[in-house]
């Protein structure tokens, strides 16, 4: 059965080009999140689209089509393995509308690949909210926006610069009226509950790590958090963020405790004291539950629940970019009274067998320190301290017992072995302890006054348990790298050739002089956009609708709504309606004509609306015989200039724009010495 | 069945009174600025479509607590908003005048040129003229000031006529709203009745004086060339002068006007009488083309005997208006 060619609407080349440009620019900050036969796919469409347009080829059959997109879904699903969550969902999102790309008969198919366009751009923001992906979605929109301009333009004569005009001009009014919008369009909350299960991997904390994983995060230069001060920024040495808590040890790899399991944190087993550290944190996603925090944290702004463990966990995974606010007390007590069995148990809980080396040597130690576990965490420190144990992020592979084999054989390892080790240590005898996971350290931002967290800032360290004075912190690698606590350099714990494959390498561009000024003037922007913008919440709107109107109430906000998109309505009006401005002056010509109809008309000559030279002159020179000769050349004169068609070679057109003018002065001329 | 009809009679009822709305607030004018009153805007399909993204959008920013995507959603809200100004200002401050009609044989489209100019310094693009089924061609008013459109639209009646009111609609920039406007420009035009032929009685042919009248416009005997004049048939046209010189000449001739044929009212058979009319018009065409001098006598108009193109055009204009005054 021969297929049915349908016939394609001309769009025109504008709309064409703008177009597809959109199609690139919409899919492009996606690029990294669909499948990578995708792009191919993508590539091939775009090609044969061109083709299309160019005529040379035809849009595919409509089986052949359905074919294709059902191949591109089951493709993407099985990439994805769901069809669920907003990795899969934007996946089968762009997976349609590239093939609608190849079904655009209609005018219309062109407009709902615009709308589609609008869509997709949007999703960008479900990953990213930062100040650059949002301009660079801006641009995007100025060219989708183009493209639906260009789809309405019938004059063909018009060049691209056209569309994109009058999109610059249409955005540039409607920021006005979003900008109320978001800042007083009631912020209302879910209204229904959407699991936004993100299955991307992300860099940072995760609940399952073996010591190489943190090895991993310190080659990461990746932004972790922004901790905003309201007072002093603390010393490096108490910068630590803590995020989780790692209670399970297997003989290889370290377990986070399942926040979700534990009991919630009985407050009276708590005492606070002290000056309280007030703070504000800017998580960016990190895909788990937990917040970060220095302990003993209040934590407010985000809904969560503290665990007996003091991991701030949240019921949805995180997301996207956070913000809330934080009040520490360093000087906290917990539990010093005493721990339930079930903790004890928990924190004291090894492998059966393995490690005999460390035991023994534990027990030992112990003794030394006669059975204060305060004594023996600092024999471990000095041990750590003056024995040879190196500081480093490729620590080499380790065998069946990995703590005897670390602690007495490589001696090399990182904040994670140490901790584990230590950790170990102290349960092996009986002294609850676990290991803490989170960020240690942060760089001050010299413009703004927080502090930059990144992944390689990541760290484990050490809590264990003391009759009487409750949950203490030990940080074994302070003892071996006091650089990394001390001054919360990760560089100078490393040596040189560690040094050039982690992000402090010289030869890394984000280390050049002027690079790192850039770079920090560039995370101060998006910091900005951060704290004031992307950040602006029910709360945020509450605090400023009350500075705004003093009390808050649904009249007053609707009142204040109605009151600003008023204006900006009227304003955007105003500047549709007022006459836009001339793009061409009059010229010499038709300003001597117009001084020859108003000579006229005062002799009571008037040209009518619409009336040709030709016949007005005929009127004027029936009117005022005497001067029928000046008359009729003036026409002539007009006429000519105005009307001479316009063709022939470029040395043609000189001339005859030199015989123009000359006709002009002569025009002017003569209407100066019209006396009617 | 008065059930049935019910619904039919009252939609005849609705629309009467729209008509009546519409010629009370839309009167009929030879030159119509238009303004705010006279504009009437709605969103598009696609409007509605882009409006639907939107409040996904918005959903969507509410539930995932995106502040952005909400903020992406009151972006597409707002240019929503300025599309309906904008495409609202593409139509307003636009003067809409009557120019010629062109008449036309029934069952022909008459053409109706009208002319849009500009009123301020703005430009307007894309609108279309529509009536019933035709739409003109797209209209831009951006580097001339004036543009005239031609409506052809389909006559099917003989007599003078009226195509009221049509419809003046954009949809640009977006097309995401639909502005239109319904004009009355007053505007008529003539429908020559349908050329039907039928044979004509030679009895009825009347011999005249023969041979002693001369022509001035006969056909047969080529005497000269004179200046091209608007009224002159361009069959009579010497192109090849006018590709030697690039000016229109009409060649002459003259003829010794033998016979004057009188078609006459009484003489067309039949009792249906836009039939007759037609047969008339018929013959009309059918001796201009020969060139054969004719007279018209119609119940209460005569037209004496002549040639030429004026002379065909005043007896179509008779037969056209016969009965109608």
């Amino acid at each position: 059965m021969a297929e049915r060619r349908m016939p394609v609407f001309p769009m025109p080349r504008t709309a064409f080009v703008l177009l597809l440009l959109s199609v690139i620019f919409s899919v492009l900050p996606h690029w990294q999140r669909v499948p990578s036969w995708l792009l191919a796919v993508f590539v091939l469409v775009l090609g044969w689209r061109i083709l299309v347009f160019r005529q040379r080829l035809q849009f595919p059959a409509r089986w052949l089509r359905l074919l294709l997109v059902s191949a591109g879904f089951v493709g993407v699903i099985y990439h994805h393995g769901t069809i669920f969550g907003p990795e899969a969902g934007v996946g089968l999102l762009i997976t349609a509308y590239l093939f609608k790309q190849l079904e655009m008969y209609t005018r219309r198919d062109a407009l709902l690949v615009v709308i589609l366009s609008f869509f997709v751009l949007a999703t960008a923001f479900l990953f990213s909210k930062s100040l650059y992906i949002t301009l660079y979605i801006l641009l995007v929109m100025v060219l989708i926006t183009a493209a639906l301009v260009a789809l309405n333009q019938t004059d063909r004569s018009i060049n691209l610069w056209s569309p994109l005009r009058a999109a610059l001009s249409s955005m540039a009014q409607a920021v006005p009226l979003m900008l109320v919008l978001f800042f007083l369009f009631p912020r209302i909350g879910p209204i229904w509950e959407l699991g936004m299960q993100t299955s991307t991997k992300r860099t940072g904390l995760s609940e399952q790590m073996s010591p190489a994983d943190i090895a991993e995060l310190s080659q990461s230069s990746e932004l972790a958090l922004r901790i905003e001060f309201e007072d002093e920024i603390p010393l490096p040495r108490d910068r630590y963020w803590r995020a989780t808590v790692f209670d399970r040890f297997d003989g290889r790899t370290w377990y986070a405790q399942d926040a979700a399991q534990v009991p919630a944190l009985n407050r009276a087993e708590l005492s606070l004291a002290g000056k309280p550290l007030r703070y504000r944190v800017y998580l960016e996603p990190t895909g788990q539950h937990w917040l970060l925090a220095a302990p003993l944290a209040d934590v407010q702004g985000l809904e969560h629940r503290i665990t007996s463990s003091l991991i701030y966990h949240t019921e949805e995974a995180i997301d996207s970019s956070v913000s809330y606010r934080v009040e520490s007390f360093p000087d906290y007590q917990y539990q010093q009274a005493g721990i339930s069995r079930l903790q004890y148990t928990r924190n004291t809980a090894l492998p059966a067998g393995g490690n005999q080396r460390t035991r023994r040597y534990s027990r030992q130690l112990l003794q030394q320190s006669n059975g204060d576990p305060a004594a023996m965490v600092q024999a471990i420190h000095s041990w750590f301290f003056t024995s040879p144990f190196v500081y480093t992020l490729k620590p080499p592979q380790l065998g069946a017992n990995t703590i005897d084999e670390f602690l007495f054989d490589t001696r090399r390892g990182f904040c994670a072995h140490y901790a584990g080790a230590l950790v170990f240590m102290l349960r092996s005898v009986g002294i609850p302890a676990r290991m803490v996971a989170g960020y240690q350290g942060g760089e001050p931002h010299p413009i703004g006054r927080y502090l930059l967290v990144h992944q390689y800032d990541a760290h484990a360290w050490v809590e264990y348990w003391q009759p009487g004075a409750g949950w203490v912190r030990a940080d074994p690698t302070a003892a071996v790298a006091p650089h990394r606590i001390e001054s919360g350099s990760l560089r100078e714990s490393l040596q040189q050739q560690e040094l050039e494959d982690s992000p402090f390498s010289a030869l890394s561009a984000r280390n050049l002089p002027g690079m790192e000024r850039l770079r920090l003037l560039v995370d101060y922007m998006d910091y900005l956009w951060l704290k004031n913008v992307v950040t602006y919440n029910r709360d945020s709107q509450y605090r400023f609708l009350r500075n705004l109107m003093g009390e808050v109430t649904p009249q007053r906000i609707a009142l204040a709504l109605a009151v600003c998109g008023g204006l900006v309505v009227l304003g955007i009006a105003l500047v549709t309606w007022l006459p836009q401005r001339q793009l061409r002056r009059p010229g010499i010509a038709d300003r001597a004509y117009l001084r020859f109809t108003r000579l006229l008309a005062r002799r009571g000559i008037c040209r009518e609306q619409g009336e040709g030279i030709v016949s007005f002159s005929r009127r004027a020179q029936a009117a005022l015989p005497e001067q029928q000769d000046r008359i009729q050349r003036i026409s002539e004169l007009y006429s000519t200039v105005k009307y001479s068609p316009v063709t022939g070679t470029t040395q043609h057109q000189a001339d005859k724009n030199d015989r123009l003018a000359a006709l002009e002065q002569e025009l002017k001329r003569e209407v100066a010495r019209f006396r009617p | 069945m008065p059930v049935a009809n019910a619904p039919s009679a009252l939609r005849r009822m609705l629309r009467q009174r729209w008509q009546n709305w519409l010629r009370r607030r839309l009167p009929a004018r030879r030159r119509v600025t238009l303004d705010q009153k006279r504009i009437f805007i709605l969103p598009t399909w696609m409007g509605l479509g882009y409006l639907l993204t939107a409040l996904l959008l918005f959903l969507a920013g509410v539930n995932y607590e995106n502040s952005m995507i909400l903020n992406f959603s009151f972006f597409l809200g707002s240019l929503f908003v300025v599309s309906i100004l904008q495409t609202y200002g593409n139509l307003s401050g636009l003067v809409i005048s009557a120019g010629h009609a062109e008449p036309a044989f029934a069952g022909q489209e008459a053409k109706f040129v009208v002319h849009l100019a500009k009123s301020r310094r703005k430009q307007h693009c894309s609108i279309y003229c529509s009536w019933h089924g035709f739409k003109s061609e797209a209209c831009n008013l951006t580097a001339v000031e004036e543009v005239p459109v031609s409506l052809l639209i389909a006559t099917s009646q003989r007599g003078r006529f009226r195509p009221g009111r049509f419809r003046l609609q954009t949809v640009y920039p977006f097309g995401l709203c639909h502005a239109w406007t319904w004009i009355d420009l007053d505007m008529e035009a003539l429908v020559y009745p349908k050329p039907v032929e039928c044979p004509l009685a030679s009895s009825q042919q009347e011999a005249d004086q023969e041979g002693t009248l001369v022509s001035a416009e006969g056909q047969e005997d080529f005497d000269g060339l004179r200046g091209y004049q608007p009224s002159d048939s361009l069959r009579t046209v010497d192109w090849k002068a006018y590709a030697r010189s690039n000016t229109l000449y009409t060649k002459q001739f003259h003829g010794y006007q033998s016979t004057t044929r009188w078609l006459r009212w009484a003489d067309v058979p039949g009792a249906d009488l836009e039939l007759r009319l037609s047969h008339l018009c018929y013959w009309v065409l059918e001796l201009s083309r020969e060139g054969e001098p004719y007279g018209l006598d119609l119940p209460g108009r005569t037209i004496s005997p002549a040639l030429g193109k004026s002379h065909e055009e005043a007896c179509l204009v008779a037969l056209a208006e016969f009965g109608h005054g």
